[in-house]
């Protein structure tokens, strides 16, 4: 039988949810307990989903525990099938923290900097990360698709995109 | 109910009923078209959309998405290989074989054509099936309801992912999320850390573009992929005749069924499309051919994988339950508009439901000459460079949920979830069983609540009340049904080893 090595991903990730149950129980202990015309109250719920996670964690914990000792078939971590069965690439942290960072600074700028700014930044960050990618499809993606997002929700849609200081100061009409 | 049934259809022949059929259609077999856009992403991407639109056009452009897409991811998988969504991986075997051939036309014409028939018959199925359900969850009250979202989270929670345990978890951590924000019953907070933002809860919407979308759009930045094989782009759809559709009746009829079950319990996704290939493989005449160009292996699973949907959204629509990522993205653009899925949708909503039934079935009509016509525009696209896509993709996505509540807060929402569900994916737990989990929180906790109240507390309600208790009981037979069957088989094989032993006696 396969054995597999004690600090696997499915100890970690039971430990992860069992930590996840005692912080759900810890944050809502203040709230008040039920009353006779509400008998679970406002903590009730959720300290009941904690306790199964909990329990779902332990559960996890107890079947690495035995895989690592050769009592159970250790289950391979098969990806999960949900996204695109084409095959994918190994990992690259550098993309995956970059993508992360980039969409990050890109909803904290979105408003001060305008919409169209630091849409047109964001793909254009986001692409060159990426690479591989010629100048003509770059430029017309970094440029074209902005405008084409904007014109959909700010003049078919009516939505108000955010114009911003810096697309205030660019765009602003002359006196 | 013909009537209804008819007045359902009517009521979608308006202008802007058609054109939301249409641009959904076009919509959704572009985004079926896309590798790494699935039919429930191209939905949840649309819903910021569809907030400003009355509820009946918002369900008519939703279901041209849902039937789009299905045979959009099709374009793909036949022409080059690469399923455009994970149910189409099926059709490659036969139909990338056609294209080999130079029937790729025909093969996508098969796919079309089976694919309209499969949904067809399932949207029979479905307004045949969801008015006595809806009718009999009438004698629901709030144990059966709770009893009966327990019973979905699990169907869903097994059916999502190898890891029963993990696929629960995501059940459940989906229904923690909803816990966050005010409480509906005490009004007081919860989970919320003194922050006003969080005081509404988080948005549904912006949630769910997180976890289909845009983590999705991170895995593909994160583990760059090939480059597509180029293909001969002067194809078009040739719609085959009734002869080469009398050939494929028993694949299309094998499909038909498989789906259907397949939806109704809710696997869903691959699993109907190759199951439904394996039968047809099973059952043809010429069982040879498939996997050399059968044009039987491409009906049956694009038959399958199109019935599936419309059986998926029985439980859906009568009982609040849904059993697929995209039926709970329908129900979520129901609540996005103000109106709780459940058991009484029937009854207090029957004219938007019909509406959305005559959008299903003219959706499916009008796929055939939408396919046909955007076939060009989906090739040009298949080829799009996934740097380009990925990026494309998550920009809308922050833009779209912008526009819920004019509010970054939601974009930060769909940026937090989405890396949340990309760690997800990566440990082998469900985000779709997350989103479903958070679909149904929205009444668990009501139902729970109100059924102890009607009981004083005691939680005996849930094992007095007849269906309540058999519902429970199905929960947990669904639950333990993978180590039941894993004891099964080991006890099975053991018997079967100690009959091969030679007696020592007689050799």
């Amino acid at each position: 039988m396969n054995r597999r090595p004690l600090v696997s991903p499915d100890l970690v990730v039971g430990l992860a949810l069992i930590a996840v149950g005692v912080g759900v129980v810890s944050a809502i202990s203040g709230l008040p307990a039920g009353t006779v015309s509400d008998p679970l109250g406002p903590r009730g719920f959720p300290t009941l989903l904690a306790f199964v996670v909990i329990l779902l964690g332990l559960v996890l914990v107890a079947l690495a525990v035995l895989s690592a000792i050769g009592l159970v078939p250790g289950a391979a971590l098969k990806p999960d099938w949900q996204g695109d069965a084409d095959s994918q690439g190994a990992l690259s942290v550098g993309r995956l923290i970059g993508g992360i960072v980039a969409s990050a600074a890109y909803v904290v700028l979105l408003q001060p900097a305008g919409y169209l700014i630091s849409t047109a930044a964001y793909l254009a960050v986001l692409v060159a990360l990426q690479g591989g990618v010629p100048r003509l499809p770059f430029i017309a993606t970094v440029f074209g698709f902005p405008l084409s997002l904007f014109i959909l929700f700010a003049l078919v849609l009516g939505v108000p995109m955010p114009a911003g200081f810096v697309e205030g100061l660019i765009f602003r009409e002359a006196p | 109910m013909l009537e209804q049934l008819l007045g359902g259809l009517l009521s979608t022949l308006s202008v802007g009923g058609l054109l939301a059929m249409l641009l959904g259609l076009a919509w959704g077999t572009i985004g079926g078209a896309l590798p790494g856009v699935s039919g429930p992403q191209a939905m949840a991407l649309l819903l910021p959309l569809t907030f400003g639109m009355d509820t009946g056009t918002s369900l008519m452009l939703l279901a041209g998405v849902w039937t789009g897409a299905n045979y959009g991811g099709s374009i793909p998988a036949i022409l080059i290989r690469t399923p455009g969504t994970a149910s189409s991986a099926a059709c490659i075997m036969d139909g990338n074989e056609l294209v080999r051939q130079g029937l790729a036309g025909k093969a996508l014409g098969v796919s079309l054509v089976c694919g309209c028939i499969g949904g067809f018959l399932s949207i029979v199925l479905l307004v045949a099936l969801v008015i006595p359900l809806g009718t009999a969850a009438l004698a629901f009250a709030s144990p059966e309801i709770f009893a009966m979202t327990i019973f979905g989270l699990t169907v869903i929670s097994t059916l999502s992912g190898p890891s029963v345990v993990k696929g629960i978890a995501s059940g459940i951590f989906g229904l923690l999320l909803t816990t966050v924000g005010l409480d509906q019953i005490s009004g007081l907070p919860r989970f919320t850390f003194g922050r006003t933002e969080l005081l509404s809860g988080f948005s549904l919407v912006a949630v769910m573009i997180g976890f289909f979308a845009v983590s999705e759009m991170l895995y593909q930045m994160a583990h760059p992929a090939a480059e597509r094989p180029a293909f001969d782009r002067k194809v078009n759809t040739a719609l085959p005749n009734l002869r080469e559709l009398a050939a494929v009746w028993r694949a299309t009829m094998i499909g038909s069924i498989v789906g259907i079950i397949v939806g109704i319990a809710g696997a869903g996704g691959p699993v109907s499309s190759f199951v439904a290939y394996a039968e047809a493989k099973r059952w043809s005449k010429r069982p040879e051919l498939f996997g050399k160009g059968s044009m039987e292996g491409v009906a049956a699973p694009e038959t399958a994988n199109n019935s599936d949907q419309g059986s998926a959204l029985v439980p859906a629509l009568a009982l609040g339950v849904p059993s697929s990522a995209s039926a709970a993205i329908i129900l979520a653009a129901l609540i996005l508009h103000g109106i709780q899925p459940g058991p009484f949708l029937m009854q207090r909503h029957s004219e938007l439901v019909f509406s959305f039934f005559g959008a299903l079935f003219l959706t499916n009509v009008l796929m055939i000459p939408v396919g046909i016509v955007i076939l060009r525009l989906c090739m040009e696209l298949v080829v799009v460079r996934p740097a380009l896509l990925a990026s494309g993709v998550l920009a809308l996505s922050f833009t779209g949920t912008y526009a819920l509540n004019l509010s970054v807060t939601d974009s930060a929402v769909a940026l937090v979830f989405g890396v949340i569900g990309y760690a997800m994916r990566s440990f082998g737990f469900s985000t779709a069983a997350a989103v479903l989990g958070m679909v149904l929180g929205f009444i668990m906790e009501g139902e729970f609540r109100r059924s102890m109240m009607m009981s004083y507390g005691s939680p005996d309600i849930f094992f007095t009340r007849p269906i309540a208790a058999g519902l429970l009981v199905l929960a947990l037979l669904v639950v333990s049904r993978p180590m039941l069957a894993r004891t099964w088989s080991g006890l099975a094989s053991r018997r079967a080893s100690r009959g091969t032993i030679a007696d020592p006696e007689t050799g």
